[in-house]
């Protein structure tokens, strides 16, 4: 798959390799293997570059700000300290983002930055840039759909109690592959009430 | 420590809670150990947290049990069809075995045991489920009928209060339900509507939650969250049914987060007392009468663990999980499936044992779009819908409430393979062994599992689904919160562990009511109502 010609031939992540990413990834874990406050802290963890990424992952949509917005690269990094597998990841892809190109990743042009994270969405799934994707993806959308603006044009309770969803329910139009002809508006009961 | 109690029982899920208020009705005394916490419905689970799709059944300390699992089974590339997928997460490599990573025994310690987690179906077993040895030359034969039962299923659908038509597909009822059918939810509606064309007839699923106000308790309100935890008393856990009318006798003794670690026996044979564990003390209770009510896995780990009721050998053996399958796609013109009651139809037409073409044992299928989770807009995003974006969010406003899901459940045959046993070097805190679940899936429920996907997908694609896009099942994912035949019953006392009252041939005293005690799992449907409906025959024969 070609790379985003913005970022320059030598940074080619269709020719990257498991040693490249190695290679990027290395000076972030052997640093975090070193005990530090500061690295505990996550201090060295870019917010910036986790930001601009999630704000391509979750952009405004309708009354919903983006991501930076709703502060979710705080809420991940946060999460991310539960699992020390996870950190790790999200220190090693967000060192990646920052080493891709001649600026930090939150510096680029936005259409770069999109182009790099549709490449991490579909690249190898063993590598680092698509666990790193999927990873920082799942869990930006735990805190996005927790926030009640996400689901206002959804026909969604913001939770399931105390409402509920009382009967009858919208089930839409009936499609032309639907034969049977039953009357589809209003809840369907079968059989006689006891 | 004195008697002072007439009955001790372990365990107060279906079984043992079903038992307490049974015997307590009868002027019985009763002592109810429960091993984890008492839950607060308002504090636990009142579903009003605004991450509240990022939340299941909760576990606070003390409600999972340590499991160990052993051998579940190679993965044969042949069977790969059978692999679990979704259209987010990227497809592993297959592995070499199967894993319980992914799910595992899913059983909650807690007053009201698994009934506070699982859906609320209340299924009463094919007839023809209780003679599989005599019938079909497989597995065993339960040592009563369908006949000999349904008396008491009838009595605790009136209890609890169960709502479903007025007829069952092939199990025949002497008395209506108590409640009428709940309104089909709209991906049910379109199941009902398309199964015929396949031979495939849904039907209303009759379920232990309430279609109207009902013995003090609401009516449900259809918010979809039965297996993260009902706060409204709607649906008849065990908790809101037995154990509260059991307490208002003033018989009862419930006392939580108290596991049992021994139980001793006596001069003839007869179980003398438990020991258990209270605030780090332990206490010693003699049992005049003795009920284990712990699951097909606790209860068989605690009565090997204390040497008790296994002249036969049979405890621990005949380990049967629940086969499981679920296909789910997105259906243009379907809005809101995340509305109605969970599981709320089903199609028994494959449930006889004989029901499934080139298998033993049965299965069931489900409307389980609800049940699979799909309620908000975070379970399409990670199973159903990929992406980022502004592209990312059209198709969520697009989709949701689309998705519809085909579940099937069906039944394992008893395997050599399969069982329980104790771990040599690992114990829990009390220092009592760790179980140690084996279940391998033979060429039987292989030839089952993909008779039930083959269905799965037909249903959905006669209602006019597009292709799936999320499925999986058993096949590389243990799984299961059905399990069975651990301690079974049977009418020779050297190939069963208990007789038809479930109580041990060895011990006079000890009765097992759980279904540890199935000498088979049925054709698909849920044990909950047959636990309860055995507890009280048990426990009507022992006052």
């Amino acid at each position: 798959m070609a790379f985003p010609p913005a970022l320059g031939p030598n940074n080619a992540p269709a020719h990257l390799s498991r040693r490249w990413f190695l290679s990027v990834g290395c000076a972030a874990l052997a640093a975090l293997a070193c005990p530090s406050p500061a690295r505990a802290q996550l201090g060295v963890i870019s917010p910036e570059a986790l930001d601009a990424f999630l704000d391509i992952i979750l952009p405004a949509h309708r009354d919903a700000p983006r991501a930076s917005t709703m502060n979710l690269g705080a809420a991940v990094l946060m999460k991310a300290q539960d699992s020390p597998d996870t950190l790790r990841l999200l220190v090693t892809g967000v060192d990646f983002l920052d080493t891709l190109g001649p600026a930090p990743f939150a510096r680029l042009p936005s259409t770069a930055q999109a182009d790099v994270v549709a490449w991490m969405a579909t690249s190898d799934p063993s590598e680092v840039p698509a666990q790193f994707y999927h990873a920082m993806r799942t869990l930006a959308l735990q805190f996005y759909y927790a926030d009640p603006s996400t689901l206002v044009h959804l026909p969604l309770n913001t939770t399931p109690q105390p409402k509920g969803y009382a009967p009858p329910w919208d089930i839409g139009v009936q499609t032309a592959q639907d034969q049977t002809g039953i009357v589809k508006t209003g809840p369907m009961r079968m059989g006689p009430r006891q | 420590m004195s008697a002072g109690y007439d009955v001790v029982v372990i365990g107060s899920g279906a079984g043992g809670a079903a038992a307490a208020w049974a015997l307590t009705a009868r002027g019985a005394r009763v002592l109810l150990l429960e091993a984890g916490p008492q839950f607060d419905p308002a504090r636990d689970y009142p579903q009003t947290s605004p991450d509240w799709q990022a939340r299941s059944f909760p576990a606070p300390p003390g409600s999972r049990a340590q499991i160990i699992y052993g051998d579940l089974g190679k993965l044969n590339a042949q069977d790969a069809a059978l692999a679990s997928y979704n259209a987010v997460t990227p497809r592993a490599p297959l592995a070499a075995m199967r894993s319980a990573k992914a799910g595992g025994y899913a059983h909650v310690l807690g007053v009201g045991g698994s009934t506070l987690h699982h859906v609320g179906e209340a299924h009463r077993l094919h007839p023809a489920s209780f003679a599989l040895a005599r019938d079909f030359g497989v597995g065993h034969d339960w040592p009563l009928s369908y006949d000999d039962l349904e008396p008491f299923y009838h009595r605790i659908e009136q209890f609890i209060g169960v709502a479903g038509p007025a007829q069952t597909f092939q199990r025949p009822r002497s008395a209506p339900l108590p409640l009428p059918s709940h309104p089909l939810s709209p991906a049910a509606q379109r199941l009902v509507s398309a199964g015929p064309r396949l031979g495939l007839p849904f039907e209303e699923n009759t379920r232990a939650a309430l279609s109207q106000p009902y013995a003090g308790r609401p009516a449900c309100n259809y918010c979809g969250q039965c297996t993260a935890g009902c706060p409204t008393g709607a649906k008849g856990a065990a908790d809101v049914t037995y154990i509260g009318r059991a307490l208002e006798t003033g018989l009862l003794t419930l006392v939580a987060n108290a596991p049992v670690v021994h139980i001793s026996q006596g001069a003839g044979g007869q179980i003398t007392a438990v020991d258990y564990v209270q605030d780090g003390a332990l206490y010693r209770q003699e049992t005049p009468i003795l009920i284990v009510a712990a699951g097909a896995v606790q209860t068989p780990r605690l009565l090997l663990a204390s040497g008790v009721a296994n002249s036969s050998g049979q405890i621990g053996r005949n380990f049967m999980e629940t086969l499981r399958w679920s296909s789910t796609a997105l259906l243009n013109g379907l809005r809101g499936s995340h509305m109605g009651l969970p599981a709320d139809a089903v199609c028994w037409a494959h449930s006889a044992p004989d029901g499934a073409v080139g298998a033993i044992g049965g299965c069931r299928y489900t409307s389980a779009v609800q049940e699979m989770g799909f309620t908000g807009p975070m379970a399409y995003a990670q199973r159903l819908i990929a992406g980022h974006g502004a592209a990312f969010h059209s198709k969520m406003q697009r989709a949701f409430g689309s998705a519809i899901t085909v579940g099937a459940t069906g039944a394992v045959v008893a395997d050599a393979r399969s069982n329980i046993s104790l771990s040599r070097d690992q114990v829990d805190a009390h220092g009592v062994p760790l179980p140690v679940i084996a279940s391998v899936l033979t060429d039987n429920s292989l030839k089952l599992l993909r008779h039930m996907r083959a269905n799965c997908r037909a249903l959905l694609a006669a209602c006019g689904a597009n292709p799936p896009i999320a499925e999986g099942g058993s096949w590389d994912i243990f799984q299961s919160t059905h399990v069975f035949g651990t301690a079974r019953m049977g009418h020779d006392s050297a190939t069963s562990v208990t007789d038809a009252w479930g109580r041990s041939h060895d011990h006079p005293n000890l009765y097992i009511a759980d279904a540890s005690v199935f000498p088979s799992s049925g054709g698909g449907e849920s044990p909950t109502l047959t636990i309860s409906a055995l507890a009280l025959r048990q426990a009507e024969h022992i006052a």
